[in-house]
């Protein structure tokens, strides 16, 4: 290759490497991975499910699911968990704002670590319920 | 070949005037046509442009309703009254119901709200606000009850809607779950699409009417006119099954199109002449350059070549064709003179001995008589007759006389040497001098030389009865011409004193007595 081709190649890989936002993983190891519609059978077959939003507080406020709770994944821990499911055996979804989002990722296996027996994890998250056209809470 | 009165030029410039006249008459009867081309171009552009602004209205309508009824739905008073009613209870919704007209539920002017319904989980109509519009009836409208009946699953918790017609005018309805989630109901949202249509004449910058497709007129922006400068542009607004519902129009100004067509038509017309102006100087110029001046001086040199000059002007500049003439003409016409100087030559000369002939001695003779006349000289003429020469040929056969003829004629050329000095065959054996300017004394010295000449050349003549050799007889006669005296008196006398030459035995010169009517003549022998 030219000599002059190396300092071209460097930029472009660094260049891809910044725009590249990260990506949620296929799975989180001890959750089930649910679609939007998964998620409305869910909350209509087990009316004791927690939905836990997982994205900022500004952005829970625009607009949510209705009948979640805002816990930022940075608060997600085993104490504040149980402050608000106090049974492990309590079914818990966790969803933030998509697959561009590593928030609800990282919860959900917090609240596998912990001990919840039914952990899942709404990978599509809030671009997904809104691309559904399904009902939004303020 | 006809001939016509037209010239290159005239032809050319004609022409050129047609085509010229052609495209900028078109031009002019093209304006109308021009004009309503771009009119219907523009139409249908702002066509689109207003078909883009009222679906980006629409679009945005529809969100802002479905954003107001999710939040009338999710009210808790609803929520609670909606379960009462499907108890028995309908007071309580219907309460709940009226309360965003009552509070103000429009107050950010997003929508023009006209009615709240409420229906079970089974579409059963449960009840309707009674403050809003009435007229618009109790069930959902058919096309949208119908979408809704079809819908399964998760499909059901999303909003639904469209544009319809109801009997007091076009309204836009959006259907969402009551109760969020657990779809216990649903409750539809009925808004007046013309408030929000309305916007359409901002979004463009341009007057808009809005009519319903029954021609009622359902809004008129203020600054709404309909003037000949106007022209209305319409869009034709469908409803969710796809019949026309309302026809919104637009008024571009077009004063200005108008004016920039007349500009550019005036800007075209003042091209095309021009254009016209400048091809047909360019043309004219060309013309002349090349084809109308080369063909004058051509027929200058002919006209000068028919009185006889074939001096040729110079070639100048001209097409290939007019070059290709001249140089055929030029051709032609050398040709023709070497021909007619062939021609000339063969009258004026004799065939077997190669001197001048009788015609070119007749014509010699007078000419010089006249010159003669004019410079007041003398003109010697001596007339050769070869002596016995019937003899000759009877002896030697006509072929050896024919040479005989031709030596002796060259004999005669190199005898005669002067210039101006003419020898000529006057007929079968005899020859004949023309001696301009010259006196007795030097005619005589030239016939002697002659006689000499020939005696050198001892040309045998067997049958001769004169001499051995060829001799030849010379009558010699001078004249000074004078303006009343004629030329056939010359050769009268020469010829009376050849005759006096022969008489006396042949061989010898006899001289006309000068100065006077040719009398019979003394003789002289030179031996």
């Amino acid at each position: 290759m030219q000599r002059w081709l190396w300092p071209l190649a460097l930029c472009l890989w660094t260049s891809a490497a910044w725009s590249e936002k990260p990506v949620a993983p296929e799975a989180v190891v001890g959750t089930t991975r649910v679609t939007a519609e998964e998620v409305v059978q869910l909350l209509q077959a087990k009316p004791g499910i927690v939905v836990i939003d997982a994205r900022r507080w500004e952005e829970f406020t625009k607009g949510h699911i209705e009948g979640s709770i805002s816990l930022v994944d940075t608060d997600v821990d085993a104490h504040n968990l149980e402050t608000h499911v106090p049974d492990r055996s309590t079914p818990v979804l966790f969803y933030c704002n998509g697959e561009r989002c590593l928030r609800s990722a990282q919860a959900s296996s917090k609240a596998v670590a912990a001990g919840y027996q039914q952990v899942y994890w709404f990978r599509g998250g809030w671009r997904e319920w809104l691309d559904k056209g399904l009902p939004v809470a303020h | 070949m006809r001939t016509e009165t037209l010239s290159i030029r005239t032809l050319t410039v004609g022409v050129l005037l047609v085509l010229g006249i052609v495209p900028i008459a078109h031009t002019l009867m093209a304006k109308l046509h021009f004009r309503d081309a771009a009119l219907e171009s523009k139409v249908k552009s702002l066509s689109r442009v207003v078909e883009v602004a009222a679906r980006e209205v629409l679009n945005n309508m529809e969100a802002d309703m479905i954003e107001s009824a999710n939040a009338v739905q999710a009210r808790p008073d609803l929520r609670t009254a909606y379960r009462q009613a499907v108890e028995g209870n309908l007071e309580p919704l219907k309460e709940a119901l009226d309360d965003p007209f009552r509070k103000g539920f429009v107050s950010a002017r997003l929508i023009d709200l006209a009615k709240l319904r409420v229906y079970g989980a089974d579409h059963r109509p449960l009840a309707q606000s009674r403050l809003g519009q009435t007229g618009i009836g109790p069930d959902l409208p058919p096309f949208l009850r119908e979408r809704v009946h079809n819908r399964t699953g998760v499909d059901r918790l999303k909003a639904i809607g469209g544009l319809w017609r109801s009997p007091d005018g076009p309204r836009y309805s959006i259907v969402v779950p009551v109760g969020g989630l657990h779809a216990e109901g649903y409750l539809e949202l009925v808004a007046d699409p013309i408030y929000n249509l309305a916007r359409v004449g901002d979004m463009v910058q341009l007057p808009l009417a809005i009519d319903a497709i029954d021609g009622d007129r359902l809004f008129q922006s203020e600054r709404f006119q309909e003037t000949e400068e106007h022209l209305p542009v319409p869009y034709l607004l469908r409803d969710e099954t796809g019949a026309p519902l309302l026809r919104l129009q637009i008024f571009e100004n077009v004063a200005d199109l108008y004016a920039d067509m007349h500009n550019t038509q005036v800007v075209m017309t003042i091209g095309f002449v021009g254009l016209t102006v400048l091809t047909l100087l360019l043309a004219v110029w060309l013309l002349g350059r090349f084809v109308v001046d080369p063909v004058r001086v051509l027929a200058e040199d002919m006209e000068r070549c028919r009185r006889g000059d074939l001096c040729f002007s110079r070639e100048g500049h001209c097409l290939k064709e007019i070059s290709t003439l001249f140089k055929m003409f030029r051709e032609m016409t050398r040709e023709l003179k070497a021909r007619s100087d062939q021609l000339e030559r063969q009258t004026l000369e004799d065939a077997l001995t190669g001197i001048a002939n009788r015609r070119h001695f007749d014509a010699a003779l007078e000419s010089e008589w006249r010159r003669a006349v004019r410079n007041r000289t003398r003109l010697a003429l001596l007339l050769i007759d070869i002596d016995e020469f019937k003899a000759y040929n009877d002896t030697l056969g006509h072929p050896a006389g024919d040479a005989c003829l031709r030596q002796v004629a060259q004999t005669l050329e190199a005898s005669v040497t002067r210039a101006g000095d003419l020898v000529a065959r006057y007929g079968g054996e005899e020859f004949a001098v023309i001696l301009p300017n010259t006196d007795e004394h030097g005619a005589r010295e030239i016939a002697a030389r002659i006689r000499q000449e020939l005696k050198l050349h001892q040309i045998a003549h067997p049958s001769s009865r004169v001499a051995p050799v060829l001799t030849v007889s010379i009558g010699l006669a001078i004249a000074q011409p004078e303006q009343t005296a004629v030329v056939a008196d010359l050769v009268i006398a020469a010829d009376a004193a050849l005759y006096e030459a022969k008489a006396a035995g042949r061989n010898r010169i006899s001289i006309a007595a000068p100065h006077r009517r040719p009398q019979p003549p003394g003789s002289e022998q030179i031996a």
